[in-house]
């Protein structure tokens, strides 16, 4: 609980604001795959967004556990639909957090914000094949029956996460600029 | 969100364990006949609950939605258990939602903070499920400036940067500035220490019955082949 009290007001309510804002973009990509149950499309769907939001929130909020408190946030509301979605968001934002912290240390440099938030999206698809295993009464051999496609899904996923933060780092800079993002 | 909120919730904690216990239990036993007992007795709990019109409208969108994957995955595999399954899982998906799905965000966080929940945790859930239909209402308000202006809705990168990322991205700081400057001078504090809850939301026999109830269904499912 002690990572908690170096957050403020401010950066919660952002964080959650945000959290909210990550919500409406999936509920506009996800009907588009929601009825593809091809491994890893609707991962990749949600990739960029996750990249561009995540790389915001830990833009204005260089804190540890900024982006894993955001994916929980997230989480509050896709728990309401799905439960699988939220785990799936809460291990792998933990997982990216773990990841970027071990090589950066602090989110001081842009790199340590780039890898956490471009990680985050491929981090979910291992336990999306987990998930997958229990939903569709499948082994991960079955699902990952086309090797091939399945990791052309898995290096799209990747490809559009970092393409999302890039673009999240992007907006960050020119918010900065503006006097918006301090 | 409003419209699917139930008058007299179950226990919120009970209705999350809920949810996750059944999803599981069910996935796991969903190539047994015991499963569509399951989503019957499922269905049946959530009626004598005062789930009932909250479930109408859940079964709205994922009897369909069932359906269809059903279809596609007959399609693909030309199985009918397998597709039967299919459309099993996801309708467990929306039965699973309905507690969740119902529950008030205000008796979400009161329950979490009468459990000693972070502030910050709770705070957080209650702004993030709140803003959830105002940020809709702000990216349709994005869209129609666009189109007002004459830019088209098009997968264009360059333009979905400029016209609606970059004017989304302005608000939800706008918004979260003054949120939180509206908390801060109401004297909320993350800090933690002895604090009071309007109304505390308490287990009642109620969600005792419901409890008792959900094991039985789950007791019934597992020695039931």
């Amino acid at each position: 609980m002690k990572l908690l009290q170096k957050f403020t007001v401010r950066d919660i309510v952002f964080l959650a604001v945000l959290a909210a804002a990550l919500t409406v973009t999936g509920v506009i990509t996800m009907p588009l795959v929601m009825t593809i149950t091809l491994f890893g499309v609707r991962n990749a769907a949600a990739a960029i967004f996750y990249g561009t939001f995540g790389t915001i929130a830990l833009m204005k909020v260089r804190k540890p556990g900024a982006l894993l408190l955001t994916f929980v946030f997230n989480g509050a509301i896709l728990l309401m639909m799905s439960p699988v979605m939220f785990l799936n968001n809460f291990l792998g934002s933990l997982m990216a957090e773990i990841i970027a912290l071990a090589i950066f240390k602090n989110y001081e440099n842009e790199k340590a914000i780039f890898l956490a938030a471009g990680i985050l999206a491929p981090l979910t698809l291992p336990t999306s094949v987990f998930f997958a295993m229990l939903l569709n009464g499948q082994t991960a051999l079955q699902i990952v029956e086309r090797p091939l496609l399945s990791a052309l899904i898995c290096i799209l996923t990747a490809a559009l996460s970092f393409a999302g933060a890039a673009i999240g780092l992007k907006i960050a800079r020119e918010l900065r600029m503006a006097g918006k993002l301090k | 969100m409003d419209r699917f909120v139930v008058s007299r919730p179950i226990y919120p904690p009970l209705s999350i364990l809920f949810s996750f216990v059944m999803l599981l239990l069910g996935l796991l036993i969903s190539k047994r006949e015991s499963f569509f007992f399951l989503l019957i007795a499922m269905a049946l709990l959530y009626l004598c609950f005062g789930y009932g019109r909250i479930l109408g409208k859940c079964l709205l969108v994922f009897v369909p939605l069932s359906l269809l994957v059903g279809f596609l995955s007959y399609l693909i595999a030309r199985q009918e258990i397998a597709a039967l399954q299919m459309t099993g899982r996801i309708l467990l998906l929306g039965l699973c939602a309905v507690p969740t799905l119902s529950m008030p965000p205000s008796i979400l966080t009161r329950s979490l903070a009468g459990l000693h929940c972070p502030r910050a945790i709770t705070l957080g859930m209650l702004v993030a499920i709140r803003f959830f239909p105002i940020l809709i209402a702000e990216t349709k308000q994005i869209l129609e400036a666009m189109r007002t202006r004459g830019v088209r809705v098009t997968m264009n990168p360059l333009v979905l940067y400029r016209a609606f990322l970059i004017p989304l991205t302005m608000r939800i700081v706008g918004i979260s500035e003054i949120l939180s400057l509206s908390i801060e001078t109401r004297g909320f504090d993350l800090r933690e220490g002895e604090q009071t809850i309007f109304r505390p939301v308490h287990f009642t026999s109620r969600d005792g019955i419901f409890c008792a109830l959900m094991i039985a269904c789950i007791v019934g499912a597992v020695v039931w082949k």
